[in-house]
């Protein structure tokens, strides 16, 4: 029996590469030309699901990735309703809405504390890698303030809690079905969800002081560094927004704003509408595809009013939207763009400072939905009567705007399947941030070391979605840089933590 | 002594499903025997400080995951503790801390509810980037295997018990 016990005869090797791999192709002078950022892509969903029953399609799409599972879980409910012709009701409507904004506070919280803004900031950007992780944040915190490990943990902790009472099991949401939910709550379940929203929402406080009031603002190199043109992109922004054009997660109309924060087209999820908006360009040197708006054009890895190119996640709904629905994360929206002068903001660091209003706005919005008594309705779910045909689901993704899109053959089983999910979105903007600080760092066939450095902060930013599980720990992002000269002759590699 | 057995993957990713499929084959197993009462068995796709939430308050846990090495040979069985703890496929991810991260801070800001014998199980596996049902040979052979190491460890915990 092949029974080993020897650390030494284990080295474990990263996951199928799943690392971020750049491309960067230099012209005859030894200047960057363009440059990709790679990631491997996870095959034949689309035809995994094919020949299935497609009301089991909100549970198969939580298993395609680890990292969100209600993101998918949502989206896809929401397609059902969809192919299904039926509306939820209006409890399940917001059961499912409080279970989704919890969602995006414990996604939100895990990337602030562990991978982006703290560990950056608040441990300093030049610090060595080993130090810039959770245990060097909890440490520099816990001298702020002695309770702050715990109060870390039971953030999350709550955030987790009203996921599982809502989703109804413990790991992946299973509750979503076409016309509603399979479950309600009690009323011992919400006040349970009120006090912890309350935790949240106090929690919430605490990280946008913390980090906006005491690391950044205290700190003139980081109001440079984030401030700074060095990751500065003027693109077309997308989110959903409400009625009133606040930033919404669960549902809304997906609005698009042009660089200079002008309305430029908004769409639902009705006749598919995204497919007259949206359509992908193909690289060669890349697995994955290129969103961009179908009625600007592509014209490359270019910013601007004339190209295509859209960004999404925590600063692109916030430039796409007018404001927050809930009065502290809307304080909080105008005093960041009261620093940056006004809208929109396209410095990508400020990713970081949006996904903490973004963490304020989801707890806020845990406590009203929780507050209001009649979600113990026990009626959750509007039966469908009619058969499935085809439908659109759409929902902002922690990582940005995410669409399932399905079509039910007479049987109704899944015919086809069409999903883009939200770093697919991002991924002419994270080439171009890298091609920005490639151009920065490599002249005349020199390439500077801080290449690697300039590129993870990137990184950390968008907090792209690798095809799932990488070997990693935080502050030490597995990169690998590959620069071809001008005949795709490889000219030097560099790389960190593989 | 209260024991939590977590099989992690994905069941839908080909060999990347293993851990799970062995926490299913171990759930048949042992369900209905009073000798295992305070056993739990459950199943995820998740890492680092998620899977700490899910730890908290169990005595023992014993972890069963894919995991893919140098060199190594599909369907051999690693038995890895706290001390020699490496990476398996899903106790590390980019969007979280890594597992052996998610200890440290378990154990400093709540040690009281942390299990005391945290033991991976982990199963050399071949092909993980394609979705389907099915598992290499290798694997699929590897699984009973490793259930029944579990049983054994269960056993031989209770026996220490009494």
């Amino acid at each position: 029996m092949a029974e080993k016990q020897k650390r030494i005869t284990i080295s474990p090797i990263t996951r199928l590469e799943g690392h971020g791999k750049i491309e960067i192709f230099l012209n005859d002078d030894g200047n960057v030309d363009d440059a990709f950022f790679q990631v491997v892509e996870l095959r034949g969903f689309e035809e995994f699901c094919k020949g299935r029953p497609i009301e089991e399609m909100p549970r198969l799409t939580t298993r395609l990735c680890g990292v969100c599972p209600w993101a998918h879980h949502i989206a896809s409910t929401k397609c059902l309703d969809n192919v299904f012709h039926v509306k939820p009701t209006e409890t399940a409507r917001k059961l499912r809405e409080l279970g989704y904004a919890a969602h995006m506070a414990h996604s939100h919280l895990i990337h602030i504390y562990a991978l982006g803004a703290a560990p950056d900031l608040l441990i300093g950007p030049t610090a060595p890698p080993e130090k810039r992780n959770v245990v060097g944040v909890l440490e520099a915190a816990g001298k702020l303030d002695p309770s702050y490990p715990g109060v870390v943990i039971n953030g999350r902790a709550a955030a987790q809690r009203i996921q599982d009472i809502i989703g109804g099991k413990t790991i992946h949401p299973v509750t979503g079905l076409p016309g509603g939910l399979s479950k309600g709550i009690t009323e011992e379940q919400r006040k349970e969800i009120e006090e912890l929203s309350k935790v949240l929402v106090d929690f919430a406080k605490f990280t946008e002081q913390l980090v906006v009031d005491e690391v950044v603002l205290k700190n003139k190199d980081y109001v440079d560094l984030i401030t700074s043109d060095t990751y500065m992109l003027n693109t077309y922004y997308m989110g959903l927004v409400d009625d009133n054009n606040n930033v919404t997660f669960y549902d809304g109309t997906v609005r698009v704003v042009d660089p200079n924060g002008k309305e430029f087209v908004r769409f639902g999820e009705d006749n598919n509408q995204y497919l007259d908006h949206i359509t992908e360009h193909v690289e060669p040197w890349s697995y994955l595809k290129f969103p961009y708006l179908k009625n600007v054009g592509w014209k490359g890895l270019v910013a601007g009013e004339d190209s295509g190119i859209y960004r999404v996640a925590p600063l692109a709904r916030l430039n796409a939207a007018d404001g927050m629905a809930t009065p502290i994360a809307q304080e909080q929206y105008k005093k960041m763009y009261e620093a940056f002068g006004g809208k929109p903001v396209h410095n990508t660091l400020a990713m970081h400072w949006a996904r903490i209003i973004e963490n304020t706005y989801a707890s806020e919005l845990c406590l009203k939905l929780a507050e209001d008594e009649s979600i113990t309705d026990s009626n959750v779910r509007n039966i469908p009567t009619e058969k499935p045909t085809e439908g659109v689901g759409i929902v902002e993704a922690p990582r940005g705007t995410l669409f399932h899109h399905y079509v039910a053959d007479e049987n109704g089983l899944v015919k086809e399947a069409n999903l883009i999910v939200a770093t697919g979105n991002n991924n002419a903007a994270m080439c171009m941030d890298v091609k920005g600080s490639a151009q920065k760092l490599i002249k005349n066939w020199e390439v500077n070391e801080g290449l690697l450095n300039m590129v993870e902060m990137a990184f950390r930013a968008y907090d792209p979605c690798l095809a799932c599980a990488t070997h990693t720990l935080p502050g030490q992002t597995p990169l690998e840089v590959n620069i071809y000269d001008s005949k795709k002759r490889l000219y030097k590699r560099l790389s960190q933590n593989i | 002594m209260k024991t939590l057995v977590l099989g992690i993957g994905n069941p839908i990713l080909s060999d990347d499903g293993a851990g799970i499929f062995a926490c299913r084959m171990l759930k048949d197993a042992i369900s209905g025997s009073c000798e295992f009462e305070d056993v739990d068995v459950e199943e995820g796709s998740v890492g680092g400080l998620i899977l700490l939430d899910h730890i908290l308050g169990y005595d023992s846990v014993i972890i069963i995951d894919a995991i893919k090495t140098e060199n190594g040979k599909v369907g051999d069985i690693y038995k890895l503790g706290m001390d020699d703890f490496v990476n398996t496929l899903h106790t590390s991810s980019p969007h979280d801390v890594n597992f052996a991260t998610a200890i440290e801070i378990g154990k400093k800001s709540m040690p009281e509810s942390m299990p005391e014998q945290i033991v991976i199980y982990g199963i050399e596996v071949d092909r993980v980037d394609v979705f389907s049902e099915n598992v290499t040979p290798e694997v699929r052979e590897a699984i009973p295997r490793v259930v029944e190491m579990v049983v054994r460890d269960l056993k031989e915990a209770k026996r220490r018990e009494q």
